[in-house]
């Protein structure tokens, strides 16, 4: 960050406006020419004209109620780019992260670097079930979805404490302590437990797999661009790079990397591309859409009380164990939010920084992104990465050795399947399991 | 055992021309909260009009969350009240927008 803000000192053409919630963007025959935003400063719209338009907006992990993310990662940027025709993909594929800690309150969603702290090589702690057991038994180090798996198999068979989570304890480490300390220091989580009163040495914390990184998200290519003309996405809002896993430290990398080719290319498609004029019937329907959240409604719903709504559906079918049954069960529900909930959507207050009126624009795209998830978890019959289907518990490489793509058509959402592309490494053999 | 922890926060909209001033609310705990956690449960339970930033990066990292309690800028994740305590919120910076909530430039 240290260093994009001092490059951007050097650019006095660049312009941050900070605040703003994007809630559509702007297309002009197909194009992308620019986005209509909450000032959330003001409570005022705002339309912003643009050649091209590049979403880095992050991930969707805030749909499920236990994440190690910020309240912003709520899935905006894919939401706006279907709802512009665009394309997304992979939307089931969620990583969540081992070991994310669920208790003590006061530092909950504080995500343990795993390997640091459970590693043989390393701190070597143990991981131990409610009854006190090491469920990972004398195997080596799994790998990270393997051990989310073995987790969530505990948590789902009933022995995990009665918040749900798992221990992670240090002090069962046969390592000689100054190295335990050593490699606990690594993580910057260490520090700031400490700074909490909370000593990761002498206590053993309460741990659960939490919502991490979206691999879904809005489809490009290596151009980082979409399917719409002068959108291009980047980061962990944009999909068709990691697959259904990832490995560490790549979503920095693809910041940086696909931060910059997202940038070149728009750049240079907005110096070919003509101007557009903003079109006030787009912004007139979001202005309408905006003014009936303040009217008075005979049923109300509070904006944080949806989203509450949405994440209890999503933690209960399309989490960790998602089954045919659950997530039908999930699409009806999402569906009646939608249909029922969204129009009862009630904000309260003044309208400078208005938390209720930002929270129910985002209520609003997540019941879209969370429809979108569903639905291709439900496509996606098998098991693979960090999708966990227990209907299809083994990989089908034959039939699903594919990208799941949703678009919309009308006011439906259709989820069909496109190749995998890789070129350097071989892909597993479709016939084998 | 639950203990009262009370917070009496600056409220400040000067956009609608108002005058500085300060609102009381009360809530029960157990243990620790963070002050960050108990603007959010305020907002939830008791005044949604209630304005901060509720962004938390997890490891007291972006201070997006800075808040004055007591006269002191701290990061509202990371400073913890128990329950028993009285605590003064106002905002960290001078540029106000509402109530907590300050200009990020």
């Amino acid at each position: 960050m240290r260093a994009l803000k001092k490059e951007m000192k050097q650019w006095p053409n660049i312009r941050l406006i900070q605040d703003l919630l994007v809630v559509q963007l702007l297309t002009e025959r197909g194009r992308a020419v620019g986005a209509i935003a909450l000032d959330i400063r003001s409570g005022e719209l705002k339309a912003f004209s643009a050649r091209a338009v590049v979403l880095a907006t992050g991930g969707n992990e805030e749909l499920w109620g236990f994440s190690d993310t910020g309240p912003d990662a709520i899935g905006d940027g894919p939401a706006l780019a279907l709802a512009a025709g665009a394309e997304l993909m992979d939307m089931e594929l969620t990583l969540f992260y081992p070991t994310v800690v669920l208790y003590p309150d006061y530092v909950r969603g504080v995500i343990l670097v795993y390997d640091h702290f459970l590693h043989p090589d390393q701190a070597a702690g143990k991981l131990v079930n409610a009854q006190g057991k090491e469920f990972l038994g004398e195997r080596a180090m799994p790998l990270r979805d393997e051990l989310v798996r073995a987790m969530a198999t505990e948590i789902s068979q009933g022995r995990a404490t009665e918040r749900g989570g798992l221990l992670l304890d240090l002090t069962r480490s046969s390592k000689p302590k100054e190295e335990v300390a050593a490699w606990a220091k690594k993580s910057g989580a260490y520090p700031f437990l400490k700074e909490m009163g909370v000593d990761l040495l002498s206590q053993p914390l309460e741990v659960a797999p939490a919502t991490h990184f979206s691999l879904g998200g809005v489809r490009i290519n290596e151009r980082a661009e979409t399917n719409i003309p002068g959108l291009y996405a980047a980061g962990e809002c944009a999909a068709n790079l990691h697959g259904a896993n990832r490995i560490s430290g790549n979503a920095l990398a693809e910041t940086i990397i696909f931060g910059a080719v997202a940038g070149e290319n728009a750049i240079a498609f907005a110096r070919k591309a003509a101007p557009a004029k903003i079109d006030r019937y787009q912004l007139d329907e979001v202005k309408g859409r905006l003014s009936s959240l303040g009217q008075k409604k005979r049923e109300k719903i509070s904006p944080h009380r949806l989203k509450k709504e949405i994440k209890k559906i999503m933690d209960q079918y399309v989490g960790l164990n998602r089954t045919e049954a659950g997530l039908t069960r999930a699409l009806t529900d999402i569906k009646t939010l939608a249909r029922h909930s969204l129009p009862c959507l009630s904000v309260v207050g003044p309208p400078a920084f208005n938390l209720s009126l930002a929270e129910a624009l985002e209520a609003e795209l997540m019941v879209m992104v969370a429809e979108v998830v569903t639905q291709s978890a439900l496509v996606r019959q098998e098991t693979r990465g960090h999708h966990f289907r227990s209907d299809f518990p083994q990989p089908d490489n034959a039939a699903w050795l594919k990208h799941t793509i949703a678009r919309k058509e009308g006011e439906k959402i259709v989820i069909s399947a496109a190749p995998v592309i890789c070129t350097r490494l071989p892909l597993p053999r479709e016939s084998s399991a | 055992m639950r203990k009262t922890i009370t917070v009496k926060i600056a409220r400040w909209d000067p956009a609608a021309g108002e005058l500085r001033r300060h609102q009381v609310y009360r809530v029960l705990a157990e243990g620790p909260r963070t002050v960050l956690s108990l603007l959010k449960q305020l907002y939830e339970e008791q005044d949604e009009t209630l304005a901060f930033r509720p962004h938390c990066c997890r490891l007291g990292l972006c201070n997006i969350c800075m808040v004055k309690v007591n006269g002191k800028n701290v990061r509202g994740c990371a400073k913890t009240l128990n329950p028993g305590d009285e605590a003064e919120l106002s905002p960290a910076y001078k540029k106000v927008i509402r109530d907590l909530v300050c200009s990020l430039e």
